[in-house]
Order: C-alpha cells, then structure tokens, then sequence
C-alpha cells in the first residue's frame, strides 16, 4: 500500500524568528488567556495581491504570511517556479488561487484548519479553466481517496437540483447543463461526503478522506479543539452520527458500551429517570465518582436535556492531560458534549422520527394461587412438622380450577401484573435547519420525545430545543449565540407512590386475593391496594425547565498571527417545579354473608388518609464566564500553541415549597385547600456556590512527529476554609508519532503508529460545603412546649475541619495507536494507573463511639486504580460497494483501598480487612450448602446439639437452613465470621462490540455489549417467600427451592418467617458472580435511491428498523443483569420504526 | 460603520475578561454565606438563642410513641410479627458482634430505643450546653442559667439512666470531649462500676432536687410545660433507686453472676436500698403528692388520660411531647384493631397475649385463678375489672372511637359461616396473633394510620410512684398500712373502681398483688421489660410459649353449636432467651474503637 500523501509532502514555509516565540509568551502571560479556533477561516479572509513577475513559491510564502493558511504540495507534481503577474482585490483564497493556477492543471483543495493542497490535475483532461465564463458547461473530474485509489459508486448531485451521477469503475464521472454557481455534493459510503462549488470550472477532481484517521480530524478537547494526530492524551469520541443512528433518547442511552473506558450502569427504568450511573476508567475513589460533564465549553450536568439528534460529537476525556484544564472537576474523567453548529451553505432541513414500543427485559414471574398455597402450607409444615394449623385446605388447592371457575371473587385466579403495561410506546421526533452565509451560520433543532411508562399516567415528555449560530461581524470577529432549552415533563402515579413502588407491590400481593373483583371493582391486602394506589386520582409531576444560554465571542488578535481571544458568557437557568397531589386510596371489601355478595367502599387510612397538595418551586442559576486566548503558529518544522483560560463559575438556588392537607374539595390547586391555617405548611431555603480556575497549556510539535504538551489549572473553590481553597493541578504528556519516521517509509502497511504517554494531577471535588465550620445548623419545627407550636432548635451536626480539602488524583497512561492496512486494522491500547490521595473519609474510627459527634471528613484516603482500555477496529470494502467495519473495545480496571479507616475489628482479621481490598467489597458469611434431612439426627425437625451441630447460627435450625461457616471457630456466627463474597457490584470488566455493514444503500449495525466481574445479591422478594406480610415469590425459587425430594438446591426451605433468621444474612449463598453480553442496539436501514427522492426535492431518505436490548446472554437467568434486581422500575426493550428525510 | 462595530465587540471582549479578572482579590471571591449556620458567638449570649439549643436535648427524648416495635414486645405481654426486632430478641438471637444492624442489640438497642451510640450523642449535646452556658453566663440572666442548668442535668441523668437499665455500668462523661486538646486518657473512658453509675445518677437528681431551680409542675396552658421538673427528677430518682433495689442487681444471687468489674450488680447486697427508694417515693407522695400539696394526684379517668386535651394533668410527670402532623404521634399506625368497619386500620401490633388478659381481675377485685372470683374459662370475658374493657378489644368487644361514625364489634373467633377479617391467624398476616387487640393509648380522635394525633407520651405518671412506694415499702418493712393506701389508693380511681385489698396479707402475698397490680395498670406503657429484668423472672417467663385465644363453633358448618374458648400456645414464636440478656451487649464497635470498655457477661 501506498503510504500516506502527507509525508511526501514538501514543506514551504521557513522557521520564523526565535524573536516571535519569545515575544509571544510574554503577552500571553500578559493578557493571560488563549484560545485556539478551528474555525470556517477561508471564506472570511480576503487577500489584496499585487504580483510583479514573482515566483509561485514566493507568492504562496507570502500568502502564509499574511494568513493562517498552509500548502502542502508535491515539487515534482505542481510547478512552483514558474513566475507570474497578477494583481487581485480583495477576494478569498479559492479566488485567488484560481488566478495564480489559471494557466496550470493544478487542482488546490483547502483542508481545515486551514491546509491546502495542491496537486496536478489528472493527465488527458481537457484544460477548460479558460471557459469558466460560460454559463451552462459540463463538469467532469475524477474521484479518488486520499491514497490516490480511484473510488467507483461514489455519489454525485448537484446540490439543490435532480442532477447528478455516480462515478464509474476509474472513479470518473461527467455531469452536464451544470450551472456555474452550483454546489457539487460528493458523497460515499464510510467516506466523509464534500460539497465543493464549482466556481467556473470544468474539471473538478476530489479525494474524499475517509471518515476516521485523516488529516486535520479535528476533535474537541479542554477548552479547545485539536488535531487528532497530534494528541498526546487518551481520549475516546463518538460522533453524534453514530450516537442519533439508533433511537435512543438520551445521550447516554446512545453513549453505553460505545467507547472504551466509559461504564453505564442502569439503576432504574423509569422513562425519565433512567439515567445511568457513569464511571470513568472504573471507580477510583470512594467519594464523588461522577465524572464532569461540558456540554459546549461550559460545565453542565445538562445530559438528559439535550436531543442526541442536535449532538455533533461526544468526547471522553480519560487521562491526566486531557482533564488536566478541569482541575478540581476533571479527576473522575470528563464528558465533553459538542452541539451541532451550522454551515456555509443552502438552508437543509433534516426530519428524523421514530416510534417504537418498549417491553420490560424481564417480567416478573409471580406464583398462582395454587403454588402459592402449597408453597404457604409447606412452609408452615417446614417450622412445625405436622401441624395442623395450616393456612390453605389441601381440598381447596386440589379443587382450586372449579371453585375459581365457580367462584372468581373467593378463588381468584389474576396475574397482578396485569396491572401493568408491558407494552408502551415510545415516540421522537426531530427537525433540525441549518445553513449559513458568510457572515452568519445557524443550526436549530426542536425535538419531541414521548415515552409512557408502566401505568397510564406514568410518562416522561420532553421538548428539547437549539439555536446555535455564529456571526461574523468583522472579518476578525465572530460573535456565537447558542441556546439550548428544554421544557421535561416526569409524571408519576399518586405522591404518596410511585411507580416504582407499586411495581414492587404487586410481588406482595398475595395470589388468593383478586386484584379485580369479579364486577370490576378492586380488593386489597394488608390494606395495601395497587389496583387503589394507581387509580386514585393523585398525581406527581415534576416539570424541569432547563435554559442553556450562551454568548461568546471569538476575536482574532491580529497583530499577532495565530493569537486569537474567546470569551463566554453563559448563563444557565435550570428551574423545576414539583407538584404532588393525593387522593386516598380507594378499594372494596368483600362480605360473603350476603347473597349476592356486597362491596363495601374503603378507603386505606394508613397512607394519606386524607387529601393533600405539595408544591415545590426551585430556582437555578448557573453562571459562566470565561476568557481564554490561543496562540497556534507554525514556524517551519515548529509548531507552537499556547492556551490561557480564566474561569468563574457562580450558581444560585433557591426553593420554595408549599403544602396544604385536607382539602374539601378536589380541585389540585393550593388556593382551594382548607382554609384552615393548621393544615398550612411551607419551606425555603437558598444557597450559592462560587469557584474560579486559571488554566495554561503549552504545545510544542516538532515535524509532525514529536508532540510534547503541558497542561494545567489553579482552582479555587467556595467549599474550603479561606487559605485551603487553592490548588494547583499540573499535567505533562507527550507523543511520538513513529510512522511518520524515516525509517517507517518502507513498512507500507503502517499508516499510523503513534507512541504516548502522560502524568499529571486533577482534582475531585467531594463531599459537601462549609465542612470546616463548626457551625450551629438551625433547623425549623423541632420541638413543641406547652400548648404546642412547633420551635426551631440549634444543633451541632459534627465537628468541623478546617484543613478539609480536595482529593487528588494522580494519573499516569501510556498509550499506542496504530492504523494498518488502510484502516483494515486499527489498534488503540492504553495502560492506566491512578493514585487517589486525600479521598474524603469520616475519621470517626478514631475517637470513641462515645466521643457523641460525628467527625467531619479527613483528607485521609488513598486508593490506587489500574486497567487497560482496548479498542480493535477494522473496515474494509468490496469492489462490489459491500462495506464492513467492525470495532471492538473492552476496558478492565481494578482498584484498591491503600488506606482508609477502619476499625481494629476488621484490620487485624485478613478475611475482613478493607484496606487492600477493591472499593465496595462485599462482605459476608460463607455458605457450606443447605442442612439436609440427614443433619436432623435424631429427627426431631430441628438441627442442633443433640444433632451433634453446635454452632449457634440464627434462630432454630432446619434442614433446609443455610449453613454458614464458623471461620474463627468460636461456635458463634456472628460478625467476626464474615468473609469477603464475591466482586463489587459494579462491574470491574466491560465490553463493547459494533458491527457495521453497508451494501446498496442498506446498512446494518449490530451493537453488542457486555460486562462482568461484578457479583450481586440475589436476595429479594423473587427468591424469599412471605418476606413482608405473605408476600408472593417468583417462580425462579418454587422451581429451585430446597424440599425433601430435592436436598442439592439453590434456595433454602420455604419459611413463614424467612427474613430476619438464619436466611436474611449477609452471605455468599445469595451471592451470583454476574456476567453478560447484550444485543443493545440493532439498526437496519435503507437509504433510497436519490434517483426516486430527487424528483420530489428530497435529498435523502433513509427507513429503519432498531431494537434495543434485543437479546441477552446472561448467567442470571431471572433478571435484568445491568439492573440486577427485579423488583425495581424494569429496564425496557424496545422495538423501533423510524424514518429520516433531508430536504 | 464598521468602526462602530469594532468598538462595540472589543468594549464587550474586554468587559468579558475583566469581569472575572477584575476581582483580583480571588481570596473575597470565593466567599460565600452558609446561611442555616450559627456560629458560638450568636447562640449563647441570649437566653432566647441558647434555648433553642437545649430544645433540640428535648428532642432528644426518645419518641416512643412512634415505632412499630414496642418494648412490651419483649416481655410476655404482647406478641407481635416476625420481622421485627423482637422477634430475634425473644428468640435468643443477640449479638454485640453482628453486621445486620437490624437485629435487635446490634447497636444495643435499635434506633429509637436508648442504646450505647445514640445515647452518647444525647450527652455530648447535653454536656456541650452545660459547658458553653457556664462559660458565658455572665452574657445570660442568673435566674435562666440556674434554671436551664438543671434542666440539662436532669436530661443528662435521663439519659444515662435510660442506658443503666439496659447495658449497667457506664463511662460517664460530664464534659464535652475535644480530640485535638485531650490525651487519649482523657478521650478513652473506661465504664464506671453498676454502684457508681447508679450513684452518680441519684447524686445528680439529688442535687437538682435540692437545688429548687426547677418548678415542682407544668399545668396545661403553661407555655414551659414539657420541661423538666422537681418533679421528674423525684419521680426519676425513687424509680432509678427502686430499680437498682431489685433483686437482679441488689441480692446475693444477681441476675448475672457477681465478677470484680461490679459491672451489672452491686458489688455486695444491702436490703437498705429498698428503704433509700420508699423514702424517696413517700418523699414525693408527701410533699408534691396527694398527701402533700396535691399538685399531682390520679386523673380520675383512665379511658380519657392520654387524650390531647388532659395533656399535662396532674398524674403526669414527664411525657415526651408530640404534635399533630408536624412531629405526630404515630401510635395508632402501628397497632390497634386492623379491621374497623370493614377497612384496614393498621398494623396489628399490639396483640395482647393470653398470659396478660388472665392477669386482669375480676369485677370484685379477685384474680381469675381465685375459686371465688366468679370466672367461666368458657365466658372468660364476663365480669372481668373495668380496665379490662377499656384497654382490651377481645372477641366480641364493642368499638368506638370518636372518629367512627358508629359501634362496630371485633370478632377474632374462627368462623366459617361468617369469616371476619379480624379472624386470628396466628401470625401470617397483621391481624391478631392471639385473639386480642389493644385499645389503650389509641388516640381517639385520629383515624388509625393518620399523623393528626398530637397525644405526648407519657415517661412518668403519678400511678407509677404509688406502685414503686407500694413495691419499696413492702420489700423495705413489710405491708404496713401505707402500703395498702397506695394500692387502695390506686385500686379506688374511679375507672379502675376494684374494692380495696383484703386485710393482713403476708409480705411475700402483698408482693405478688403489687406485682400484679404493677402489670396491669403499667400494660403496655413500656415498663414490663424492666420489671421482669430487675425481678430476676425473665428466664422464667419468657422461656415458655406465649398463648392465644382460639375461639371456634363445636359445630363449625352452621355455628349451631357453642363457642368454645381454647387458649393455645404460640408454638411457633420460638422463645429462647438465655441469661445474657438480662443486659444488652455493648456494641462491638465501642469495644473496637475503647478498648478500655469491658464486654457485658455472655458477650
């Protein structure tokens, strides 16, 4: 294979003066701040050229010069010596080009960040430059990619037209009548498509650059953007192509498994409260371990309120030089979000919709009435052996069809989760304008998302909107405005539930008891009514109104080439409004003594026996400024850049709540509550935050090849004692790019190899504010005296430390990348440490229990962390147009508690020590199996002495009965017994898998991924019976459960009172080592044929189907993995139609 | 034009690098107001601020009123569902050494009840306040100072006290501890011995009672009532020494077996003690009682004693306050009849055992086992004494509540051709274990389950003190005549209205009727557990099953036979309690962090 252009290039421009550099950093320290822009710079400069017979090469020396524009060319391809006259008046590069080349075949393309490159047009191509006058002419021109390989089946339109044509088998085309202002749209298959207009010319020759690995990828990093082949940090990027490809509603929901190094772990499947828990590069800390999330420049947990659809690129920041600029923010990883911005051209309006049906993962799988029963008297026959006080006749169980067929009110026979809706839609819709001129350039979106929920009234809704747009409004200066908002909608069942909970109630309804009655009306039991709760009436919605509001200002400091100031304003109002309204749960009571029977009307006295509003108002206000100035110059084979950034960030909050009870009427106004002040209540309270952080970074990159960078931040933060809010967080990487050596030259199937490596600190920002004042917390309605109104009190919480301060992460990461083959392979590995020093931990173990004041944390933990994250990527294409890609990555890390407090209890037991040990170590008894009949020597039912079983477990012991190992001997199994069972129960290993194909304007993608290593507790109500009050059980334990006919179970005996004895421990027999592998995303879509659309006015068209969380392998057969319990809100699956059209 | 716009981008570039920039007193920057915090210099240097200090030690007294496990669910009286506490408790499942925090003990004591954490952030708040007040008395008034002092000590007494009964010896610290100027002598505080402990409490009530700071009693519309008194600290004080006087900790042959640490007993046996507690009681019956100055005295009717409107009337000495809806008491969520007119009140906690409906007498005064009392084991609820009928729902019993728009009747029999949803089921569900509900302290007025009852519980009444002089009297000298005035005395209220004890009965005879008397007109007030520690009878009672009352038809198909009345033993609430826990253990983690702490016996 060919190697790649770039190296062959010649360089044209000479090293500029010592002088410069050192002039340059002095006003960078003197202004203090920088910034660097990629920005659309070649339609705003405008050149005024007077050229008397010079050579080319002087000319275009010149024009670098006086401009941020570099050549690239090839001397033996593009004559450079030939002299030339001309003179030009203000106009932009491509027009100036034009005149310098006007006689030659030289076809220039202009690259961002500013690079042109000049190469020959193809040989046996007419010269037609002379006839660029006329009006209507035909365009031909080749197709290449960036290796010179010509590219047959590439598309070509003329924008805006049904014109258009694909190119043949020698990647040439011709197209005719093209009018002479027009835009030609080239576009393929894994190819980034070009518009390039075509400005009287007759041959237009392109190479189109492959989507990943080309030159001047640009992506964003810390305050700025960067080159991709010149990082020295360890990032991951996800363009928002990928992530708006499947139906996802979030932009975590797109982001799961997708990067390597980034964990999800979803807690919940309430639609607009499943936001994932993220880590990093694992759990490095014991305190805060959410990373930071940027969402355009500024930082903003704002993930959920932003359309994935308006998301032009997603990037991880992982290791200590990338978060470096974040300071005290940035050491559990950073999530930098990128809005969509516009481009120069002709307004495109883009409709993307989809509408999908979702289904639990896995649905309960609850005991009818008859197993029940059976399951009931077993169990009273497990504790007293031939009792007779059995709860169910064995006449009704043997006969239970018939009397339910005869009888349904006193022989129900429901499924309670008939309650629920397993089948809910899910609904998104998109609509997005961009365009732009040259002086301004927008990008709005508005979207829609509906997605229902387990009940009818349970729904989440969110409209999301975008305008970002840039405005040039001098040649130097742009002005940006962006905004984005979002008006969310999360409705939930009556205040006083939740979904959630009465999902969970309906594996405590006991089967015996109808959840309808035969006539419509509902039952109870225990009082508790899920069928009452749902229909009560009573609500709770939360409405969140989130406004991101941004104004900055780009200004090229012209005085100095290459120096450029930003500055930002951002203000951010985030404000939710809560309402919460119950009416008593209704249900009936059943009496039999009357023929036909009655229904008597309930009401549940014991939760909200009354009506009642609650009202909460919250008020945000988060506050930005920020000031950065960006030198980037290149001086021959030196290539500089400078970055200086001064940040603040202020928020306010207030809230306001209200509540009223015992409303007469049911009108959900507060206005309408009684009158009575009595039943009036109310609350508020306010707070500010405020930090300020000064950011530098210094580049140097010799030759393209050798990259050193340093980074760092000096952050200060409200939280801490005046004199312990400061702190200085350094970073130094650098990179070797080996393919670009000499001696790499021949090894041809190396297209990219680059060596790096970095160290440096960042901060984490844990715990609370105001920990080292020993202050006195006021607190409303404490006390009552006397005749009762309610007093404040004073109470000290803990005891101050003044010396409280942030933790400290220390990072170290060595990483390779490489590109083989022309991206057939590509390997990216990195190797991670991270030392935590100064982690919050409550120092309490150090004083006596009866020292009586809880201790404000100490800056006293350290923890190490290591993994490796790997990503494997391979595409290839067919001469047939088939293309395939595929992308692997896996990230393991591990970590260990190097020092935290703890008791002498456990430190001096090395079955129970933490420190050494992962974060999050399950501790608990070892199981030795379950007694068997055998056990019960003398048969008497119960297992003890007499058996020759002295260990005192919990309670009376039973064949059945879990038996616990007494590791210290002591014949007591109690706390001093305790081993370490099993993993943390996040996941230590995690993977992803994304197979791609693409044939014909179909494609495919199937996006799998996995983790494990982690373990969880089984223990719940779909493995204990009768936990709470009866409660029903899954079928999982009836069919595994320990009986004398099976003695080798998976559960212990049935008991009435399972919990709180000998089965409700702590133990590695609940314990399941989890692993799994999940189809989380699959896509088929077609694009049709623009042949069809055209004709319409519609550029592009693309149908697909998706499904998410398909399939699921998984040793946990019973329950969701990811969610590892199953009385939990369910993770859903979903299936997908949706339909994407460009006009 | 273009000028202009120059100008106006560079005055807005400028204005965006200075704004942060030009504060260039970073330091001020950052700061900012904790607004919810005090600081020492605000609170105690007027008496209203430092008040809402110590308002917060009020809050400290425990809410008893308000959980679903009550102490009477340790002892023989109640019987109460498996998934609470003391379930394992009764069950012999106590450990000091446990990482399931939820068994009972595990940090002795669960959350709401007086255990060794809990209580030593009580003191170290108590002690705070006696610290900072002293140090700035001259910025408070005398008469504040003398007052709140004694209030503090008698909160701290209190609270140790609560601990005494239940752990023995304690470190008793009287000064809050501060780790960065304190030596580890100082900081590590080994328990002091049972008699000094003891004594340290009693020394203090002494000196409060001798102080005269404190009024004698709060009545109803005094804005102060709720706070501590002389009375209280009397009350307390004839209590903690009648306590102390009981044979488990004041006999040759204590509860645990005597060892040198003198950790749970006194080191040697003096019968003196009884005398010390009777002087103590006569003392407050005397001087602030009904021979004295009458400023507490019996209410005359029990029914209506805990109702909001009687709150602070002259049988009670101290109650933990409570408020409707903002700080309710929730009593009646936790126990109760579970089914009222058809619809689920509560919890069924509150299951009163068989063992305890035979302790209520009869109408004439007699025990149920007396062959003369007139008692039908087949009628078992027909001429029993009043109490019986106020406090307990039985099958059968009529019930009213002021909420209830009328009478409904609990039925708990078994019965086929009329099921009531109150039927015994012997533990399954919430309804009764044992056949029985209780009625006594269910707010009357608050529909069960509700947070709109506002009734104070009630720690200390004046009924109490005449049953600990009865019980001091009679071990000190024997059943003199002022014994049998206080029984009598208490027999006679109205709503209890027993005849008074016959004559010349025997010391060890008038010890089982003041015991008896004690279980009954104390049920369920969270006193039994004490009782039958510091009788030394818990081996006894609570080793046996627990009974309920099971009522079927001899001819169950159609009702047509009669009702027969089978008490039946709880056989499977498992009752093994061993000798340990005549004490709970000290948690393991206290030992953890002061090894100088010595474990309880059995631990």
């Amino acid at each position: 294979m060919k190697k790649k252009s770039i190296n062959t290039f010649l360089r044209c421009r000479e090293v500029k003066k010592v002088l410069l550099i050192m002039k340059l950093t002095t006003i960078f320290i003197l202004i203090g701040l920088m910034q660097v822009s990629a920005t659309v710079y070649s339609q705003a400069t405008k050149f005024n050229f007077t050229v008397e017979n010079k050579q080319i090469i002087d000319v275009l020396k010149e024009i670098e010069e006086t401009s941020n524009f570099r050549f690239f060319y090839i001397r033996e391809q593009v004559d450079v010596e030939r002299r030339i006259s001309m003179k030009s008046h203000n106009v932009t590069i491509e027009a100036l080009l034009n005149d310098i080349f006007s006689e030659e075949d030289v076809y220039y393309r202009i690259l961002e960040d500013d690079v042109v490159i000049l190469s020959p047009r193809e040989n046996g191509l007419e010269n037609n430059s002379k006839k660029r006058m006329i009006q209507q002419n035909t365009i031909v021109g080749t197709v290449k990619d960036v290796n010179g390989q010509p590219l047959p089946g590439v598309t070509i339109v003329v924008k805006g037209t049904a014109l258009g044509t694909v190119s043949d088998n020698e990647g040439g085309y011709s197209i005719s009548n093209v009018a002479n202002n027009s835009i030609l749209v080239f576009s393929f298959v894994g190819m980034k498509s070009q518009e390039i207009e075509i400005t009287g010319r007759n041959v237009i020759n392109v190479i189109l650059e492959e989507e990943s690995f080309v030159i001047g990828d640009v992506i964003t990093v810390g305050y700025k953007t960067q080159k991709r082949t010149t990082m020295t940090g360890s990032v991951s990027v996800a363009s928002g192509e990928q992530l708006s490809s499947a139906p996802v509603s979030t932009v975590t929901g797109a982001l799961a498994g997708r990067m390597a190094g980034v964990t999800m772990r979803s807690t919940n499947g309430q639609p607009g409260y499943d936001d994932p828990t993220i880590y990093i590069r694992g759990v490095s800390t014991t305190g805060n371990q959410a990373p930071l999330v940027v969402v355009d420049g500024v930082p903003r947990s704002n993930m959920r309120q932003i359309d994935p659809n308006a998301i032009e690129s997603v990037t991880i920041l992982k290791d200590a030089s990338s978060v470096a600029p974040y300071g005290i923010g940035g050491a559990n990883g950073v999530i930098l979000i990128t809005t969509k911005q516009g481009i120069k051209s002709a307004p495109k309006l883009t409709l993307n919709s989809y509408y999908g049906i979702q289904t639990p993962t896995y649905t309960p799988n609850v005991l009818n009435a008859v197993d029940y029963m059976k399951l009931r008297n077993e169990a009273l026959l497990n504790e007293n052996p031939g009792t007779t006080e059995l709860d169910f006749d064995q006449e009704i169980i043997d006969n239970y069809a018939n009397l339910h067929a005869q009888d349904p009110d006193v022989y129900p026979d429901d499924d309670p989760y008939s309650l629920a809706n397993f089948n809910t839609p899910i609904q998104n819709h998109n609509l997005q304008l961009e365009g732009g001129s040259d002086y301004i350039t927008y990008f709005a979106s508005l979207g829609y998302l509906q997605q229902d929920g387990l009940f009818d009234q349970v729904n989440y809704n969110r409209i999301s909107y975008t305008l970002n747009t840039k405005s040039k409004v001098t040649n130097s200066t742009s002005v940006i405005f962006n905004i984005i908002g979002a008006v969310e909608k999360y409705n939930d069942l009556d205040v006083q539930t939740s979904s959630a909970s009465v999902f969970r109630d309906l594996y405590k309804l006991v089967p015996t008891v109808p959840l309808y009655y035969s006539n419509g009306l509902w039952t109870e039991y225990g009082g508790s009514s899920p069928v009452g709760a749902v229909n009560s009436g009573g609500y709770s919605v939360n409405n969140q109104y989130t406004i991101l509001g941004t104004l900055g200002v780009e200004q090229e400091l012209s005085f100095i080439k290459g120096l450029k100031f930003s500055g930002k304003i951002s203000w951010d109002i985030r404000n939710s409004f809560e309402k919460g309204w119950h009416i008593p749960f209704k249900y009936w009571t059943l009496d039999t003594s009357t023929d036909p029977y009655t229904f008597d009307e309930q009401i549940n006295t014991h939760w909200g026996p009354y009506t009642y509003l609650n009202q909460e108002d919250t008020r945000r206000l988060f506050k930005t400024y920020q000031g950065v100035l960006n030198y980037n110059n290149t001086f021959g084979k030196h290539e500089v850049s400078g970055l200086l950034v001064a940040e603040a960030r202020e928020t306010e909050t207030s809230t306001l709540g209200a509540r009223r009870d015992q409303f007469n009427v049911n009108v959900d106004e507060m206005s309408m509550g009684p009158s009575d002040r009595s039943y009036f209540d109310n609350s508020g309270m306010s707070f500010e935050s405020k930090q300020l952080g000064f950011v530098y970074q210094l580049g140097y990159v010799f030759d393209q090849k050798y990259i050193i960078e340093a980074t760092g931040r000096y952050d200060g933060h409200y939280y801490f004692a005046p004199g312990k809010r400061w702190g200085f967080f350094p970073a130094f990487s650098g990179s070797w790019r080996i393919s670009e050596e000499k001696f790499m030259d021949n090894i041809d199937f190396v297209s990219n190899l680059k060596l790096r490596g970095s160290w440096g600190k960042s901060g984490n920002l844990a715990g609370s504010a105001y920990q080292y004042l020993s202050g006195y917390l006021l607190e409303g309605n404490r006390y009552a005296l006397g005749s009762g109104s309610m007093l404040q009190s004073v109470r000290q919480t803990q005891e101050a430390n003044p010396n409280i301060t942030w933790e400290v992460s220390k990072k170290s990461n060595i990483g390779i990348e490489a590109n083989l083959w022309n991206s057939l392979l590509s390997i990216e590995l990195d190797y991670f440490h991270e030392n935590r020093s100064g982690m919050l931990l409550p120092p309490n173990v150090t004083v006596p229990l009866e020292y009586g004041i809880s201790l404000a944390d100490e800056n006293a933990g350290k923890m190490e962390n290591r993994g490796i994250d790997v990503v494997l990527g391979s595409r290839y294409k067919f001469d047939n147009g088939l293309s395939l890609n595929i992308q692997g990555n896996l990230s393991y890390s591990h970590n260990k508690m190097i020092e935290v407090f703890e008791t002498n209890a456990t430190y001096n037991n090395p079955n129970r020590r933490r420190t050494g040990r992962p974060y999050g170590t399950q501790f608990g008894y070892e199981s030795l199996g379950l007694f068997s009949l055998e056990d019960d020597v003398n048969g008497d039912g119960i297992i003890n002495g007499e058996d020759g079983y002295d260990i005192t477990q919990f309670g009376t012991l039973r064949p059945g009965d879990i038996i616990y190992k007494d590791v210290n001997g002591d014949k007591v199994i109690d706390a001093n017994d305790e081993v370490e069972i099993g993993y943390p129960q996040y996941p230590l290993l995690i993977y992803g898998l994304n197979l791609g194909t693409e044939w014909k304007g179909f494609d495919l993608n199937l996006f799998f991924q996995g983790a494990g290593m982690f373990s969880i507790s089984t223990q719940d109500f779909h493995t204990v019976p009768f936990l709470n009050n009866n409660s029903n059980v899954d079928y999982e334990y009836f069919e595994n459960r320990w009986t004398p006919d099976n003695q080798n179970a998976d559960y212990p005996r049935a008991s009435p009172s399972s919990n709180p004895n000998n089965h409700g421990q702590s133990t590695d027999f609940w314990q399941r080592d989890v692993n799994y592998l999940r189809l989380k995303t699959v896509i088929l879509g077609y694009t049709l044929p623009e042949k069809f659309t055209q004709n319409v006015g519609i550029d592009n068209v693309r149908v697909y189907a998706s499904a998410e969380n398909l399939l699921t392998i998984s040793n946990l057969k019973w329950l969701d993995p990811e969610l590892g319990s199953a009385t939990e809100y369910p993770n859903m699956k979903s299936i997908n139609l949706g339909v994407k059209v460009t006009f | 034009m273009k000028k202009i716009k120059n100008i106006i981008v560079l005055t807005g570039l400028m204005i965006a690098i200075l704004l942060p920039i030009s504060s260039c007193d970073t330091e001020n920057y950052l700061e900012t107001i904790d607004k919810s915090n005090l600081n020492d210099a605000t609170i105690w240097t007027s008496d209203q601020n430092a008040d809402l200090y110590l308002l917060e030690c009020y809050r400290d007294l425990a809410q008893k009123s308000s959980e679903s496990d009550n102490l009477d669910n340790f002892t023989d009286d109640n019987d109460a569902a498996f998934y609470y506490t003391s379930w394992n408790w009764r069950g012999g499942t106590v450990h000091a050494n446990t990482n399931n925090y939820s068994i009972w003990f595990g940090q002795s004591g669960p959350a709401w009840d007086a255990n060794w954490p809990g209580t030593y952030v009580k003191i170290r708040r108590l002690n705070t306040f006696i610290q900072k007040v002293n140090e700035n008395a001259e910025s408070l008034s005398a008469e504040w100072v003398a007052q709140r002092i004694d209030e503090a000590r008698f909160l701290r007494a209190f609270q140790y006290s609560e601990l005494f009964y239940r752990i023995g010896g304690l470190s008793i610290i009287e000064v809050p501890q501060d780790r960065t100027i304190m030596e580890e002598d100082e900081l590590l505080i080994p328990r002091s011995t049972f008699e000094e402990t003891y004594n340290y409490i009693v020394n203090e009530l002494t000196d409060i009672i001798n102080n005269e700071n404190l009024p004698v009693k709060y009545t109803s519309g005094e804005a102060d009532a709720g706070r501590a008194t002389l009375g209280a600290a009397l009350a307390l004080k004839g209590w903690i020494q009648l306590f102390a006087a009981s044979p488990a900790y004041n006999s040759e042959d204590p509860a645990i077996p005597r060892s040198s640490d003198n950790l749970q007993s006194f080191a040697e046996a003096d019968h003196s003690r009884y005398t010390a507690a009777a002087e103590t009681n006569k003392k407050f019956i005397e001087t602030f009682g009904h021979k004295g100055s009458g400023e507490y005295d019996l209410f005359s009717d029990m029914t209506k004693f805990w109702y909001e409107a009687n709150e602070y009337n002259k049988e009670v000495i101290f109650d933990r306050q409570q408020v409707a809806v903002t700080m309710p008491n929730l009593f009646h969520r936790y126990g109760g009849v579970v089914w009222l007119l058809d619809g689920y009140m509560c919890w069924g906690n509150y299951c009163p055992t068989q063992e305890i409906v035979d302790q209520y007498m009869m109408e004439n005064g007699l025990p149920i086992e007396d062959p003369n009392s007139g008692y039908d084991p087949q009628n078992p609820y027909v001429g029993r004494e009043k109490r019986f009928y106020n406090f307990i729902v039985y099958d059968g019993a009529p019930y009213k509540q002021d909420w209830m728009p009328k009478t409904d009747t609990v039925y708990t029999r078994i019965d086929l051709v009329n099921p009531s949803k109150n039927e015994i089921d012997f533990g399954g569900d919430d309804v009764s274990n044992t056949g029985y509900y209780l009625k006594k302290r269910i707010p009357p007025n608050s529909i069960p389950g509700s947070n709109t009852s506002g009734q104070n519980y009630v720690y200390y009444r004046y009924a109490e003190v005449l049953l600990n002089y009865a019980e001091a009297q009679n071990e000190a000298v024997g059943p003199d005549a002022s014994v049998y005035d206080a029984i009598n005395y208490l027999r006679a209220r109205p709503s209890t209205n027993l005849p008074p004890l016959e004559e010349g009965l025997s010391q060890d005879e008038m010890r089982e009727i003041i015991r008896r008397e004690r279980r009954v007109e104390l049920h369920y007030e969270g006193k039994r557990l004490f009782d039958i520690w510091r009788w030394k009878i818990m081996m006894d009672v609570m080793n046996k099953p627990l009974h309920s009352m099971v009522i079927r038809n001899s001819v169950p198909e159609n009702n047509s036979g009669k009702w027969i009345y089978t008490p039946t033993a709880l056989e499977s609430h498992p009752h093994s309690v061993s000798q340990k826990q005549y004490f709970n253990p000290i948690p393991q983690e206290a030992i953890d962090r002061n090894p100088k702490l010595i474990q309880n016996w059995g631990y």
